[in-house]
């Protein structure tokens, strides 16, 4: 299918057409690579949002798993997708994430109130919430794997789990 | 002065869990995330969780980047899918077109969405290149696109170099940047999104 670009293929090709796409990429990031500290004025962000930004970026690098035990797991994005559908219904906007691991799997929906999620295939395991700034929140599932958390205030949040087969832990997803 | 500037040395010091080199990484593609979320209609509080989630997800990744020119490909993806997220989990209803009346082309928003996207990856991948070029050459190419422009006589009088080797080495550092890891790696993946995706 052919669409239309309009922006300019030939960005590298020939110096002036070079030149050019140099002289917006400059003006773009008025933050130079080699500044030390953010420079106001990055279009769209104020300076103590920006400053605010920086300080809980580095800040994160602290956050690293140390525990190798754990298997990590990225939502699939086909979830993501399929939420699309569900855009102008009346109904309180949800969204539904699945974990896929090798052992276990997790599958959340995260409501206005609530995140309730469930552990597949069906066993029972231990649940930890964690945010940046709140005190981890721990729960057992039930019999069937099913699980609910009151929804942090704080965004964004990720989830252990331990069950008897194995240890699982989800990226972080943002939640606002 | 003995920091490197080249992204894979920085991206396994990173890994290796060096505080200091995740520094860097923040410092050298905050604009990057920021761009790229910016395109998008959120506040200023939602600009703050995607980024923060991109960041704290990389800290989670970044022994499993291979290829440290993929980085900012990377990057950039992870804030747009997270920015998707966030903002279709605002609209609690379809956006509808204040002038015309009539819902949002949604398509025509998405191409102009792709577009900034790709200008945000190219930005960092020219200002990742200039930051791999030598000193002689960086300094150059930065006094060339200097606004308001600077002559060729100022030029020369800043660098310490004849007026008449100005062409040659503007055309050296060209040549450089063009084939600076960071753009080779953006245009290689520009190139098999085209083959593999109809994009033109």
């Amino acid at each position: 299918m052919m669409q239309q670009r309009r922006i300019d293929d030939d960005w590298v090709e020939g110096d002036e057409s070079l030149m050019a796409s140099l002289r917006d990429a400059l003006a773009d990031h008025s933050v130079s690579p080699t500044d030390l500290e953010p420079a106001d004025g990055l279009a769209g962000v104020d300076p103590s949002t920006l400053n605010r930004m920086y300080a809980a970026a580095r800040a994160a690098f602290t956050w690293r798993t140390i525990d190798s035990e754990l298997e990590l797991l990225s939502a699939s994005e086909a979830s993501a997708d399929d939420f699309a559908l569900v855009r102008g219904s009346e109904e309180p906007i949800s969204r539904t994430l699945e974990f896929a691991g090798r052992i276990i799997s997790i599958e959340l929906e995260i409501g206005p109130d609530l995140i309730v999620g469930q552990i597949y295939p069906i066993q029972s395991g231990h649940l930890t919430l964690m945010t940046q700034g709140g005190p981890d929140v721990e729960l057992e599932s039930d019999e069937v794997g099913c699980f609910t958390f009151a929804r942090p205030s704080m965004a964004p949040f990720r989830l252990r789990c331990t069950t008897a087969d194995a240890g699982v832990i989800t990226d972080w997803v943002c939640m606002t | 002065m003995t920091e490197t500037t080249d992204t894979g040395e920085i991206v396994r010091a990173a890994a290796a869990g060096r505080q200091q080199a995740w520094d860097q990484l923040v410092q050298r593609y905050m604009p990057l995330v920021i761009s790229v979320v910016r395109t998008f209609r959120l506040t200023s509080k939602d600009v703050e969780d995607v980024s923060q989630t991109v960041w704290l997800r990389l800290v989670e990744h970044i022994d499993t980047i291979r290829e440290p020119r993929a980085l900012p490909g990377w990057i950039a993806t992870t804030a747009r899918h997270e920015a998707i997220r966030v903002q279709r989990g605002k609209a609690q209803a379809c956006p509808v077109d204040p002038v015309a009346g009539g819902p949002l082309d949604r398509n025509a928003e998405s191409i102009d969405m792709d577009d900034r996207l790709l200008t945000a990856e190219r930005h960092q991948a020219l200002v990742d290149g200039l930051a791999e070029l030598s000193p002689n050459h960086r300094r150059l190419l930065e006094l060339l696109v200097i606004d308001p422009p600077l002559s060729y006589q100022e030029i020369s009088g800043r660098l310490g170099i004849p007026v008449g080797s100005i062409g040659p080495t503007r055309a050296r550092a060209l040549a450089r940047l063009r084939a600076s890891g960071p753009i080779q790696a953006l245009q290689s993946a520009e190139y098999s999104d085209v083959t593999g995706g109809g994009k033109r």
